[in-house]
């Protein structure tokens, strides 16, 4: 064997310090006769011992048993899909009687024994506050031609070939609303995660003439989360302003920041120009989950405040509702909210009529929940519904209010009067992802998408399930692209054979990876990124 | 702990629907996957139980597509440092406190400078500390795979699948770790940039 050399030699030293390595004869015999490696094989050893030192200052395990608890009634949990010989399969356990443990929502850590009582608070004193007349308060572009839909004229239809994006750099798609198979809108941000000094700026994109393009108006410091678009004239957007916060550090040890969400505000598109509308006394936001437009005259706005820990093992979580109706966006109290409730999406398609899924995450709340607004009053169900035991909803789809889709697990269907899961199989949530979008594009199909799974994709194969022939079915899918896709959602359709979704892709960072959105076509089954958003 | 060949036999009964290999498997992976996601996750000990839940949800779920193409072990610190990856940038917590690194690098740099690796017990302590400080100051990449070779005794090959980075990566983290350690305990600058 030919001795090795130092480079070679202190290349496997650290597994050599751990003990580690299987072949370590070439290694010894190499120490024996080189003193400053053998110094070098002192340090890693030290470095392992230090490593150990370190990890006897993590506080003592005592939560073993309790997670395992809740790992061993989340693998019962009905509908769970386990991987089998390269294809996923449906499973539906009985098991759930004998597990002992009531289950929570699926991605919350250890529960709280005690439901605390209702306390939502008043939303007098808010209300006084947000009773929001528009405030039309600056024009926030003006869309010469492109956004007047007067303009267009004869419009061009598109062979999928033809599709194209051409995005800035660093943009990242957030939501589609598609007017027609030729006109369309998205938003997101345009953010450089390496340029973590530089803000993020909303981005506002117009599909005409087989192509998305930036319109040019950007807020700075600032991003899109959603937009609602009611007619070719007629649309709303939503996004906050964000604040530069430290989240990690770089490879240097210098901090890195990244930019979060601040206040919110709202866009109004309306003659051709979009308008910034402020939200006066709406308080700071996480996110926006939901912005859903019945008509011109009336629309939904569900805003995320995150949670805050009432005691080591509960969290509270705050959201607020708005209601536009006769030009005012005015807050709805969710009185049919527990503190410790997740809510995850709205939709609504009839006036007065909304409906919102999320899940409890108390033991004594603890399962899904759905909330169907009517006129002025809430009804609820949640824990078992319609018989069923349920547990995570994160998505609510219809196309009436007579074929209303619970999205998650189990799935459930409302037909105007109650709540079944009959014709909807249990639901695969493969690698651990859940159920996070879905779009009913009729009340005979429909698609549903699964959030990115534990590992990186390393294929442009994706598992969704799509509602067909008057059931949901597992497909693998197949999204032409040139970068990974690691998940959809968003499915916006412009006709009831196209339309386009948001594409997941990761992306590396200082920090680990983040997730950016792309434009992906959706023609009659087929799914393709469109060439144009490489940067 | 459960050696290479009875996880992969547990990891069989998983796939199987056996509830009692997932058990042993929780306990057998449970400290070191825990060690682990406390530093990653900043000892938040909320995010740190959600993630284990996790990891063996996804375990039991996917346990058949598990290819042998990577040891168990790999393959469960590859699952938790996505979850906690996605945990640290997905979350919805407003409140949520990373507590950061804040050692100053030159101080730091300073104070542990002119130790070397001595004999006496009294050196060893000494050495301890600087040993410490000086890996304190590493990145939390450097650190991490650092970690994961020196203590969690994965191969440099198996870091590399861990962190999805080439095999050429770790080994450049790992001379830079050593330059720095080295630096941080001699004086002697370090040499070369960052990998």
């Amino acid at each position: 064997m030919t001795p090795l050399t130092c480079a070679e030699c202190r290349e496997r030293l650290p597994e050599y310090g751990a003990g580690s390595l299987a072949d370590h004869q070439s290694i010894k015999r190499h120490l024996g006769d080189c003193a400053e490696c053998r110094r070098e094989a002192a340090l890693w050893r030290e470095v392992s011992s230090a490593f150990a030192a370190e990890d006897t200052s993590i506080p003592p395990d005592t939560s073993a048993a309790a997670t395992w608890t809740t790992v061993r009634a989340r693998v019962h949990a009905p509908g769970q899909v386990r991987a089998e010989s390269g294809r996923m399969t449906l499973t539906r356990s009985s098991k759930l009687d004998h597990i002992g443990a009531p289950v929570a929502g699926d991605t919350s850590p250890v529960r709280g024994e005690e439901r605390p009582a209702p306390r939502w608070r008043s939303y007098a004193a808010v209300a006084a506050v947000l009773l929001i007349a528009l405030l039309s308060a600056a024009i926030f572009g003006v869309m010469n031609g492109h956004g007047r839909a007067t303009m267009v004229t004869a419009p061009k239809t598109c062979a999928p070939s033809q599709m194209k994006a051409t995005l800035p750099a660093y943009a990242s798609v957030a939501s589609i609303s598609m007017v027609s198979a030729t006109d369309g809108w998205a938003v997101g941000e345009v953010y450089d995660h390496q340029q973590d000094a530089i803000p993020p700026q909303t981005l506002l994109l117009r599909f005409q003439n087989c192509a998305w393009t930036p319109t040019g108006d950007t807020i700075p410091t600032a991003q899109l989360y959603k937009v609602a678009m009611v007619s070719a004239t007629e649309g709303w957007a939503v996004g906050a302003t964000t604040k530069r916060q430290a989240i990690s550090e770089d490879l240097n040890g210098h901090f890195i920041y990244d930019w979060e969400a601040d206040q919110p505000f709202l866009l109004h598109y309306s003659g051709g120009q979009w308008r910034r509308v402020e939200l006066p006394g709406v308080q700071r936001v996480i996110g926006v989950l939901a912005l859903r437009m019945v008509s011109a005259d009336e629309g939904w706005l569900l805003l995320d405040h995150g949670g805050v820990h009432t005691d080591p093992y509960t969290k509270a979580y705050s959201y607020t509702l708005l209601h536009y109706q006769h030009g005012a966006w005015t807050p709805v109290p969710l009185s049919f909210k527990e503190p410790t409730t997740i809510l995850w999406d709205l939709v609504a398609t009839a006036p007065n009529d909304c409906w919102i899924v999320g899940y409890g995450t108390a033991l004594s709340d603890g399962g899904g929940l759905i909330a169907h607004y009517s006129g002025g009053d809430w009804q609820e169900w949640n824990g078992t519904i319609g018989g069923v035991r349920t547990y995570t909803y994160y998505t609510v789809a219809m196309t009436s209010t007579h074929d209303v889709w619970a999205v998650g697990n189990p799935m459930l269907h409302f037909d105007g009067k109650t709540w079944t899961s009959a014709g909807a199989p249990a639901l695969s949530q493969p690698g651990g992802s859940d159920l996070m979008s879905a779009t009913m594009i009729s009340p005979t199909e429909g698609w549903a998408f699964f959030s990115p799974g534990p590992l990186p994709n390393r294929s442009n194969e994706l598992p969704v399930l799509h509602f067909t022939d008057g059931e949901w079915q597992e497909q693998r899918i197949t999204v032409v692209s040139p970068v990974h896709i690691e998940s959809l959602s968003n499915l916006s359709m412009a006709s009831p054979t196209q339309g386009w979704a948001i594409g997941a892709i990761s992306i590396p960072t200082s920090y680990g990876a983040a997730v950016r959105g792309v434009l992906v076509y959706y023609d009659n089954g087929a799914w393709a990124v469109p060439p144009g958003q490489a940067g | 702990m459960a050696d290479a060949t009875n996880a992969e036999e547990l990891l069989a009964q998983i796939a199987s629907g056996d509830e009692e290999a997932l058990c042993q498997l929780y306990d057998a992976f449970r400290p070191r996957l825990r060690n682990y996601l406390w530093r990653q996750l900043h000892g938040d000990a909320n995010a740190v139980e959600e993630a284990l839940q996790d990891v063996f949800v996804a375990v039991w779920r996917t346990a058949a597509s598990y290819r042998g193409e990577a040891r168990v072990a790999t393959w469960l610190f590859q699952i938790a440092r996505y979850r906690a990856l996605r945990l640290r940038h997905n979350r919805h917590d407003a409140d949520l406190d990373i507590s950061l690194h804040s050692l100053d690098e030159a101080e730091g740099l300073a104070a542990v400078q002119g130790r070397v690796l001595g004999d006496s017990h009294e050196d060893r302590v000494l050495d301890r500390l600087a040993l410490t400080q000086a890996l304190d100051m590493l990145s939390p990449k450097h650190r991490e795979a650092l970690y994961l070779v020196s203590r969690q005794g994965f191969s440099l090959e198996e870091t590399a699948a861990i962190l999805d980075v080439p095999v050429g990566t770790i080994k450049s983290r790992m001379s830079y770790a050593r330059k720095a350690l080295l630096a941080a305990l001699t004086g002697a600058p370090k040499e070369g940039g960052v990998a």
